[in-house]
């Protein structure tokens, strides 16, 4: 892994050295700051990336209009075998031109419950692509959200072309991640975008990865250094994907340039009324500086958004690896953008305004979120439209480490009035409303916007925990590491991400995968019935004098357990004998008013007892079963996979005991290691019911309405 | 404090005051403990009632499962949520009933009320009765009072709940346009909601002097002895009097849900149900005796004006 690495690097440096060349001798405007190869938006040393998608843009937001007037310079080296024949674009910002959009067409004018304002379209205009200086823009397709371009000359593998590109963006009114309001204007999907150029496996089949902009999906690109100039009024407040590093100022108006290096987007936000608030985060590897851009009269909360970055940058680094640049910015968009917040790019997130008390940890959820985005899919570069679990799964898995962090109770998302519940537990909630649906492996353009959303965060989430606890945390810990040092500015799929993990369990794991990726088989065991029956062995016809028991094949019980039901046998044996002459006799069991007198006295009794397990769902998973007795003993027993997979047809295990106890209870999974079971209630069952929780939860419920009925008095 | 009453000459409305006549209630409540008593345990037997299909419901899905011992002591908080969601005809059945059992007490409330006025009106005003006649004046009364209790929650009630609504909503819009943090947006809402306590308060006060003219005379229609009622108002001395007993009323009553609640939730706390139920008996007590002594001041205040 290592060695590929450095290996890489090495090609890297030849092709940016040709870049900047290339740079230099065609364009116009001030010689660049060493824009693509350095790495002044990095602390690490870089580059971290084949930095082969990398843009210098100008950007003038006219703040009237809403409209962003742009120009950029695209340096795409093709990193493929075969050459390129055409370039295409994404141009995001057409999925909000008009109804008969994708975008539209799939999720309805509403995204997450957000409805698409009146009057609020958005679009990109593309007016120029030039190569080498000529005029292309006659020549290109555009396809509601794609614009594809044949090129006169291919780019051959290994070879650089420069695309000239002007455009103007017409921001929509806030919906679906983007937008402005008022002052608020949240840049975002905002230039034409190159797609990702790809060949197979075999390498024969090449072309661009793109996707039109879906309802349900975000996005995917190649990584690249940018240097953009935001153009904006003075008195507008911006935060931006990288590091600021130039500022002029001219007719009541600024240019601010920022750098960004190894990074696969950029956006930017601006807003006369964001109120700054700055800290810096020391880790193992120096400062991250920390700038949130909030609400005025809401300073009181960037102490909560500072705790939970913080804390998802700990895990962040614990988990995958070291966070690479200089800082990171986060966005609280005004109430009436709520749609442009929890999302995340570069070096940059958006929040959420919450009006909520703070034991509902909204804010400190969402920034952990999207944090943790910075390593899944911002770094690890995932396929956001075809495997949408492969970063909104993962890193759902991973807030609810971050929110471990930061509240090691396990109320990491209420912790209210006495009131708990932790993000494992929500996301149980959800996944479990989407069971019997789709596989997981469905691309999350063909599910509908609510099952989209709880299967490929929660279902996701819920699935690692189960396999977390089925692998051990340290192996799972290990297993995502390895994944992510492997893909790390990498494009891994789906199955790149579940041979990683098996790969580095040491152990074939397909048995998991099939079931909880490819499948919509569900989990669900419970524990049955308990029967316990008195011994009633001792009864019956017995030939004296005594002979040796023998116990038959097919009564099923533990080694320990066949010795005490010979040596039982042989007792009862014994005592039918006793003082009888050889022949037949019958001892029968005690009258009524004999037995009542047994039960009194303080002899043990035997019982013969019965634990039926169940699984109701069709997910096979190990799972461990504690036996309580009477007397306080325990056994502790397993439904092995092995055995489970041996007559998957097979719902019952049934255990026999012998015992001089009764069983008092039994629990399947009592550590709730299958985090995909569907009830957990039914994990445990008694023997005998057990009225003191239920007089407790009547008598708290009666107080409850107690009280309604005294205010009413009022 | 009854001897009392008699024996000395009714003093001037003006120089009595409101304090007086609260002290002269207090006298009317504590010479009626069983009445007290009576209100608490019909309060108790409701809500014990209202909740026994929830018992049902419980014992079905919890009995034989040994994890409703985490869920009661607070370490399971999910498995309420699950209870909820796996059993939605259990709810339903709890809620309604829960739903009914509110609907029968204010019933039982307003049948009652003319025997409770009536043992709470000062011993020489016509409408008293001694504790034997209680029941006698209940069922005198129940379809009169029914009937104002009736015409009151849509004249009064409902305007005022519609009026609170709509404020609420006013401010949960503003709240969620104006960008304000949790602590902000209590400290803003909270005078509107205390507002509306004490001209809910104000109203139930109404709703005693209205009850009154209607023991007062039998001739009167329900409108007629809301009429009434609120004429008495028109007395500064009554107006003043009815503005503190408000205030007093939301705020004894306030001080104790909350003192209540705090209390209850340190015993449910330590597993100490049972105690906190008992502990819930008394705070009743105290309720019960509040809302009392609010309708015999009030009594005191206008046969006096
Ligand atoms: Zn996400």
């Amino acid at each position: 892994m290592r060695r590929s690495y450095t290996a890489r690097r090495s090609t890297l440096c030849a092709w940016v050295g040709l870049g900047a060349f290339a740079i230099a001798g065609s364009v116009a405007h001030a010689a660049p700051s060493g824009w693509p190869q350095d790495t002044v938006a990095l602390r690490v040393p870089g580059p971290l990336s084949p930095r082969n998608t990398s843009y210098r843009m100008e950007a003038r937001l006219d703040e009237k209009t809403h409209e962003v007037k742009g120009h950029a310079l695209l340096l795409f080296r093709n990193l493929e075998r075969k050459e390129a024949s055409e370039l295409t674009f994404q141009l995001y910002q057409n999925a909000f031109k008009h109804h008969a959009s994708t975008f539209i067409r799939e999720a309805g004018p509403q995204l997450r419950g957000d409805e698409m304002p009146e009057h609020g379209y958005g679009a990109i205009d593309v007016s120029s692509i030039k190569i080498g200086g000529v005029e292309q823009v006659g020549k290109a397709q555009i396809s509601d959200s794609l614009l594809t371009l044949k090129l006169d000359t291919p780019v051959g593998p290994g070879s650089v072309i420069e695309v000239d590109l002007t455009f103007v963006t017409k921001l929509p009114r806030t919906f679906a991640r983007s937008g402005y309001s008022d002052d608020f204007h949240a840049v975002a999907q905002w230039f034409p975008k190159l797609a990702v150029f790809e060949c197979d496996k075999s390498g024969d089949r090449c072309g661009f990865r793109a996707h039109q902009y879906h309802g349900f999906t975000e996005f995917f690109s190649d990584h690249g250094s940018y240097e953009v100039t935001v153009d904006v009024p003075d008195s507008f407040v911006v935060g931006a994907t990288g590091i600021q590093v130039a500022q002029q100022q001219k007719d009541g108006r600024k240019q601010l340039t920022f750098r960004a290096d190894d990074v696969r987007d950029f956006s930017w936000f601006a807003d006369p009324k964001f109120v700054e608030y700055k800290a810096t985060i020391s880790d193992n590897f120096g400062p991250v500086e920390l700038r949130v851009l909030n609400r005025p009269g809401l300073q009181s909360l960037d102490a909560r958004h500072h705790a939970a970055v913080q804390s998802a940058l700990r895990e962040g680094e614990q988990r995958y690896f070291s966070y690479p640049y200089k800082n990171v910015t986060v966005i609280v968009p005004p109430k009436d953008s709520g749609g442009a917040g929890g999302m995340e790019y570069p070096t940059i997130i958006t929040s959420f305004l919450s009006p909520l008390p703070s034991g509902i940890r909204t804010i400190e959820g969402v920034d952990a979120h999207e944090f943790g985005h910075q390593w899944v899919p911002m770094m690890v570069n995932s396929d956001e439209v075809l495997d949408a679990w492969l970063d909104e799964g993962l890193n759902q898995y991973f807030t609810g480490q971050a929110m471990d962090r930061l509240y090691p109770g396990g109320c990491g998302t209420v912790n209210l009035a006495g009131f708990c519940l932790g993000d494992r537990d929500v996301d149980w909630l959800s996944a479990r409303s989407v069971y019997r649906r789709m596989p997981l492996s469905t691309p999350s353009f063909r599910l509908s916007g609510r099952t989209y959303g709880a299967m490929t965060y929660a279902y996701t989430a819920q699935m690692l925990r189960s396999l977390e606890n089925y692998l051990g945390p340290e192996r799972m810990r290990q297993a995502m590491r390895h994944y992510a040092e492997r893909y790390r500015f990498h494009k891994p799929r789906a199955a790149d991400f579940m041979a990683a993990i098996s790969e580095s369990a040491g152990e074939d794991l397909s048995w998991f995968w099939n079931q909880a990726v490819f499948s919509t088989r569900t989990a669900d065991y419970e524990v049955m019935t308990i029967e316990n029956h008195k011994h009633e062995l001792a009864y019956g016809l017995w030939d004296c004098p005594p002979k040796p028991a023998t116990l038959p094949q097919e009564i099923d019980l533990p080694e320990n357990e066949r010795t005490e039901w010979l040596r039982q046998i042989t007792e009862s044996n014994q005592a039918a004998c006793q003082g009888q002459p050889a022949g037949r006799h019958e001892l029968s069991p005690p009258s009524e008013k004999d037995k009542k007198a047994a039960s009194k006295s303080k002899e043990p009794q035997l019982f013969d007892s019965t634990l039926t397990l169940r699984r109701r769902g069709e997910l096979l998973y190990p799972i461990d079963v504690v036996v309580r007795f009477e007397d306080g003993s325990q056994e502790q027993l397993s439904w092995s996979l092995a055995e489970q997979s041996a007559h998957p047809e097979d719902r019952l295990k049934i255990v026999r005991f012998y015992r001089r106890a009764a069983i008092e209870r039994a629990e399947v999974d009592p550590q709730r290691k299958l985090a995909l079971d569907e009830k957990r209630i039914n994990n445990g069952l008694l023997a005998k019911p057990s009225m003191r929780p239920v007089t407790r939860l009547f008598l708290t419920l009666a107080g409850w309405v107690q009280t309604a009925l005294d205010l009413i008095a009022l | 404090m009854q001897e009392q009453l008699h024996t000395k000459p009714a003093p001037s409305v003006s120089s009595q005051g409101v304090f007086s006549a609260l002290q002269k209630g207090l006298g009317r409540v504590q010479s009626a403990p069983l009445l007290i008593i009576g209100l608490t345990l019909a309060s108790l037997f409701v809500s014990l009632m209202a909740s026994l299909p929830a018992r049902a419901v419980l014992r079905d899905a919890l009995a034989l499962r040994p994890i409703a011992e985490k869920i009661v002591r607070g370490e399971y908080d999910v498995g309420f949520i699950e209870l909820l969601s796996d059993n939605p005809a259990g709810v339903t059945a709890v809620s309604s009933v829960l739903v009914l059992a509110i609907v029968g007490f204010v019933l039982f409330q307003s049948l009652t009320a003319g025997g409770v006025l009536s043992r709470l009106s000062p011993t020489h005003a016509a409408r008293f009765v001694p504790p034997g006649q209680f029941l006698v004046r209940c069922a005198e009364s129940a379809m009169s009072m029914l009937k104002l209790e009736l015409l009151f929650g849509l004249a009064v009630r409902t305007p005022l709940l519609l009026l609170v609504a709509a404020a609420a909503g006013i401010s949960v819009g503003w709240s969620r346009a104006a960008e304000l943090s949790f602590s902000t947006i209590v400290l803003r809402v909270a005078p509107v909601f205390l507002t509306f306590f004490v001209l809910w308060s104000i109203a139930s006060i109404w709703q005693t002097l209205a009850r009154m003219k209607r023991l007062d005379d039998v001739e009167l229609s329900a409108w007629q002895s809301l009429r009434a009622g609120l004429r008495l108002f028109a007395h500064r001395q009554v107006i003043l009097g009815v503005l503190l007993l408000a205030v007093l009323s939301v705020t004894a009553q306030g001080g104790l849900l909350i003192a209540g609640r705090m209390l209850v939730i340190k015993l449910d706390a330590k597993q100490l149900v049972l105690w906190a139920f008992v502990l819930r008996q008394g705070i009743s007590i105290l309720k019960t005796t509040i809302s009392t002594l609010i309708i015999a001041t009030t009594c005191e205040l206008a046969d006096e004006s």
